[in-house]
């Protein structure tokens, strides 16, 4: 039993090695070009159209980060539904499903959006895309945040 | 050669290389597996990301080491340890009805038993949940039994001891 504990032991720092090693080429953006997730830009919507969509107020936007981030700063009008809450805060968007929902997160390396845009499709939104620059992207093209 | 010894080879590369081939697919599509991961909702938002790295090293590692019969036996108590994680992971999912729609578990047994005719939908259900317990049964008892089989631990064994010694 000693010995399988030891070699438990001895492939369990070889898994901490490969999951450091993800970890790192995450950090260094390698993890984007072994991925092979399309950015299918039916999905994104950028500016100028985002901030068409926004003044029309014909989409709810979802801000997938924390509660805390959320308070810091947000695209005016947009609801919060951190990514680990989804089931919990369901209630925050409307029960029509065909309703346009854009997600978005802190800038355009947050991955959160794009997550949250799958999970919200899993919920049954039909008409879901993300706004890849995120809060990061809003601001820097001169648009005000909304705080709490 | 022993029955029990080809049996244990033959379960052994077959885990080996499920684990292996599920990793390297969820390697080369990590933004939906991470996508799949947070659709459980059960971890805090900082975690997602790190677990579902572990996951991918814990799957292709312990793919490794199976295939190739090394440290043979602690990753079957490691593989079983991983399967009852999935399993207690799907209860709950099933349990709590969410919405997942790809419980990120497909692989080449799901390929083959869907060749056989035995259809193993990816939408979390209690097939996938019957299977992995069936998996954590038989890594636990590779872990258990004495005998290595054949591969790279006994073959290292057998030179360093007695090169005329036949394999266990």
């Amino acid at each position: 039993m000693k010995q399988v504990i030891k070699d438990s032991l001895i492939v369990c720092i070889w898994i901490g090695i490969g999951t450091l090693t993800l970890w790192g080429m995450d950090w260094f953006g390698l993890i984007a070009s072994i991925s092979n997730v399309s950015n299918n830009s039916s999905l994104q919507v950028d500016f100028p159209a985002v901030y068409k969509i926004w003044k029309s107020g014909e989409a709810i936007f979802v801000d997938a980060r924390s509660a805390s981030n959320f308070r810091k700063g947000h695209i005016p009008g947009s609801v919060n539904i951190p990514l680990n809450r989804v089931k919990h805060q369901l209630k925050a968007l409307p029960t029509d499903k065909e309703t346009l929902l854009i997600t978005y997160c802190g800038n355009i390396e947050c991955p959160n959006a794009h997550q949250l845009m799958n999970v919200l499709l899993g919920y049954g939104y039909q008409n879901v895309k993300f706004f890849p620059r995120g809060v990061r992207g809003w601001q820097a093209l001169g648009h005000s945040l909304e705080t709490e | 050669m022993t029955i029990k010894s080809l049996m244990l080879t033959v379960l052994r590369i077959t885990i080996g290389m499920i684990f292996l081939l599920s990793g390297i697919a969820k390697l080369t599509s990590l933004t939906v597996f991470i996508s799949n991961v947070a659709a459980y909702e059960i971890l805090p938002t900082l975690l997602i990301k790190p677990t579902s790295y572990l996951l991918v090293s814990a799957e292709i590692t312990l793919g490794i080491a199976l295939c190739i019969g090394y440290f043979s036996r602690g990753s079957g108590l490691l593989a079983s340890i991983l399967f009852m994680i999935f399993t207690i992971v799907l209860i709950v999912v099933l349990l709590q009805k969410l919405p997942v729609t790809n419980c990120g578990c497909e692989n080449i047994l799901f390929s083959f038993l869907d060749t056989i005719g035995v259809s193993v939908p990816t939408i979390p259900n209690w097939k996938i949940v019957l299977l992995d317990v069936a998996l954590a049964a038989a890594c636990f008892w590779m872990a258990c039994s004495p005998q290595q089989g054949y591969g790279l631990e006994s073959l290292i064994s057998q030179i360093s001891h007695n090169p005329a010694k036949t394999i266990r």
